[in-house]
């Protein structure tokens, strides 16, 4: 199922422009969101998952357009939401909660409904305690059940805002998986901060900043437009200067490497280095910070 | 020094996230509308001069005092409850100002940003009285009466307020309250029922209003000045005896953790 | 599945909700009682519990609980509509304290402890019950608008609450104001307790007592259609309370 986005712009109330007449195509699978704190990712998943609004423009959700109520709510059938912040509601125990989360979202059928709430403990490995009451919970429990309450309607669409916050080494790499084999028949929209959880699971991707799309794209894309300018400098301990913007810095015991990107060789001793995604990322911003428009 | 400090810094961050709540001055501006309708002797702050400068004055304190000291307590009712729900509270237990400092430096604060609402509307009715009179005395008459019939019960309804919620549930108490301030300032002893209306013990402000400025209200009549200092003593050194007792039970809590 | 989400509702509201009117009644009844043993007349603290405690106790009940909800957007991306969420758990709520409000109207009346008359003891016993029904069921009504309004308005719990204390007491202290001023019987919550008439009640008191209790049900059902209206605001739903 394609999203189809043009020219989506949102003004909130007050005057706030989040989005600036946004077009975008997302396609099947998974796909990407990346962004700075405030680029709009929040404000573009809401008007998707229908809570908001847009001021302008249109979305087409696979045969649904969202400006129209109707087209709202036949989304909102077949969509999965993990928002950044999810409260939940403190006195109900997890199991009731998703049983609650299953009737809002219309899963009329009690046995189906409680089978499917009893499978989705079981996925996010919660079913021991999952007569407890929510606000006995940890932060990343909560986040285990905020998932699990996103695949409960076995949804067609997912949006998920910072899924694996929260979370150990071990859970986000099991949740990493299972998103992307949930996007192998479905559109996953994943929002993080986290580079990494892109480049492991998502082939798209698209990149936010101020209310606009700076980048959309393959993810080998980004990378190869960062090709030459990854390098890395070993130094005996003074921290090198120059026009580029240290990456990563590695204490190796006697010196200490740094990976920067950059436009040029920043020493003579520099050795370029293969870009990863992250590499890629951090060189859209900074050619983004130095105005240079760079859409694919 | 560094108490001070300690003082300076906890009041001045409690005085702002206060002062800045739009809701507060929203509270205040339909309590007042709700005063300003109110008929009688002062229909809109339009004051009908029939009794001398000094009661005038004191009878415009006490009658604020019917009703916004419960916006005061609903509105401070939730101070420590929101250093829990923005976990605050543990960002400010991990410092090493001690609690007392902090609590005070809580209770000042909060409720120094509450009352400049109040003060604000108090002397739209006292530069009412001042533009019908041209007495300036009434400036320094309204000083007293503000100190000595306002303040006191806001004070005493503040100490309440910021410490019961350590207890209970905040809208319970906010309920609780609102019943007590009919209970205890309004409800005739006649009634039957037992009550603190009348007694030494209402924060209305009756036995200052009373005592010092010769204002008479159906339930406090002709007291004496050192029963208002006793009734103004009582509802200060209860206000304090409130705030140690939740000094005292948060230590333990903490002690307890 | 209708019963599961009533079910839902009403726990995840808290016990609270649930407790508040027992709790009240319970105090009022033992405060009753008391009064009985002192051989003082409990009728206008009876009358007074159930029309003027009961309502406001549902008014702050109700502004904490739409004021604001933990998983606000989480209900604004499901199928079952936000609006109809939010009066689901006023139906629970009013219809809960309606039934506290009637058992304990039935429990007094079989301990033999009466309410302020509002007729004359020779109209049917039905009238009887049915006007001390709309003695409380007005101003409750008008206290939930009023709150549900106010809560969405300021989305702040103590706000609200301060507001419905404010007009609480208002009520009670200007009562006389209130009731000799024309414009202001649409908003004259508690007639029955604060201006209690002795002996004969006359039939133009009672209508205008009658006339009043529904003008306040018309003006609770305008603040409910305004609150709906505000349920339709995401973006004012989705403000947090972060001031305060």
């Amino acid at each position: 199922m394609n999203i189809e986005i043009s020219d989506l712009s949102k003004i909130y109330r007050g005057g706030v422009q989040a989005l600036h007449a946004i077009d975008m195509t997302i396609p099947g699978g998974m796909f990407g969101l990346l962004g700075p704190n405030g680029a709009g990712k929040t404000t573009l998943m809401r008007i998707l998952a229908g809570i908001l609004r847009p001021s302008s423009g249109s979305v087409q959700i696979g045969e649904y357009n969202i400006n129209t109520e109707r087209g709202r709510i036949s989304v909102k059938r077949m969509l999965g939401y993990l928002p950044q912040d999810l409260g939940m509601y403190p006195d109900l125990s997890a199991r009731e909660f998703l049983d609650y989360v299953g009737i809002l979202k219309g899963m009329d059928n009690r046995r189906i409904r409680h089978q499917r709430v009893e499978e989705l403990l079981e996925i996010v490995s919660l079913t021991n305690v999952a007569n407890r009451k929510l606000k006995t919970y940890s932060g990343g429990m909560k986040r285990r059940i905020g998932i699990a309450q996103a695949l409960l309607n076995d949804p067609k669409l997912l949006i998920v805002d910072e899924p694996t916050a929260g979370l150990d080494p071990e859970e986000r790499i099991r949740f990493r998986n299972l998103l992307s084999d949930l996007g192998g028949e479905r559109t996953v929209l994943l929002s993080t901060h986290i580079v990494e959880d892109i480049a492991q699971t998502c082939r798209n991707l698209a990149i936010m900043k101020s209310g606009k799309v700076v980048f959309q794209g393959t993810t080998a894309e980004l990378v190869g437009q960062t090709r030459g300018k990854v390098w890395i400098i070993t130094s005996q301990g003074t921290k090198p200067e120059g026009n580029f913007t240290v990456v990563s810095t590695l204490n190796m015991g006697s010196t200490i490497q740094y990976r920067v990107v950059g436009d040029l060789p920043p020493h003579a001793g520099a050795v370029a280095a293969e870009p990863s995604l992250e590499d890629g990322y951090v060189w859209l911003m900074r050619e983004q910070r130095a105005s240079i428009p760079l859409i694919s | 020094m560094y108490w001070l400090a300690t003082f300076y810094g906890v009041f001045n961050y409690e005085f702002r996230m206060q002062f800045r709540r739009l809701v507060l001055w929203i509270t205040f501006l339909c309590i007042a509308a709700l005063l300003l309708l109110r008929g009688g002797s002062r229909f809109f702050l339009v004051f009908a001069l029939n009794q001398p400068l000094l009661p005038l004055v004191a009878e415009w304190a006490r009658s604020l005092n019917f009703l916004v000291p419960i916006a005061a307590g609903v509105l401070l009712a939730d101070r420590l409850a929101r250093d829990r729900k923005t976990r605050v509270d543990e960002l400010f237990t991990s410092m090493p100002g001690p609690l007392s400092i902090r609590l005070a430096g809580k209770y000042a604060g909060c409720t120094l940003a509450t009352i400049i609402p109040i003060f604000l509307f108090f002397s739209m009715g006292v530069g009412s009285i001042l533009y019908q009179t041209h007495n300036l005395l009434a400036i320094p008459y309204a000083l007293e009466a503000f100190a000595t019939i306002s303040l006191p019960g806001i004070l005493f309804v503040s100490a309440f307020s910021i410490a019961c919620p350590f207890l209970l549930w905040v809208p319970l108490y906010q309920f609780l309250f609102v019943g007590y301030w009919f209970w205890g300032n309004i409800l005739s002893p006649q009634i039957g029922i037992p009550t603190l209306s009348g007694t030494l013990l209402t924060p209305v402000g009756g036995y200052a209003a009373s005592g010092f400025f010769g204002d008479n209200e159906q339930l406090i009549q002709n007291a004496t000045a050192m029963q208002a200092v006793e009734s103004l003593s009582l509802l200060l050194g209860i206000s304090l005896l409130v705030m140690v007792a939740l000094w005292w039970l948060m230590r333990w809590e903490q002690a307890r953790q | 599945m209708y019963l599961d989400r009533l079910l839902y509702e009403l726990k995840l509201m808290g016990k609270r909700v649930v407790l508040t009117p027992i709790l009240v009644m319970f105090g009022i009844a033992l405060i009753a009682l008391f009064l009985e043993q002192r051989a003082v007349d409990p009728s206008r603290i009876l009358s007074a519990s159930l029309e003027i405690i009961i309502p406001l106790a549902t008014g702050i009940v109700v502004a904490t609980i739409t004021s604001q909800d933990n998983a606000i957007e989480l209900q604004l991306t499901v199928p079952k509509k936000y609006d109809r969420t939010v009066f689901r758990r006023l139906i629970i709520i009013f219809v809960w304290t309606a039934c506290i409000a009637l058992l304990s109207g039935i429990i007094f009346y079989a301990l033999n402890l009466k309410f302020i008359p509002l007729l004359s003891p020779s109209e049917p016993a039905i009238l009887q019950l049915l006007t001390q029904v709309l003695a409380w069921l007005a101003p409750t009504l008008w206290l939930i608008g009023t709150g549900v309004c106010l809560a969405l308005l300021l989305r702040s719990r103590p706000a609200s609450s301060a507001l419905l204390g404010g007009i609480w007491i208002f009520e009670i202290v200007f009562k006389d104001y209130i009731a000799a001023t024309s414009w202001l019987h649409p908003v004259f919550l508690f007639p029955t307790t604060l201006i209690p008439l002795a002996g004969i009640i006359p039939q133009n008191y009672f209508n205008m007592w009658l006339t009043t209790r529904l003008e306040l049900i018309g003006t609770a059902l305008a603040f409910l259609f305004i609150g709906w209206l505000l349920l339709h605001d995401p973006e004012g739903l989705l403000k947090t309370s972060s001031e305060e």
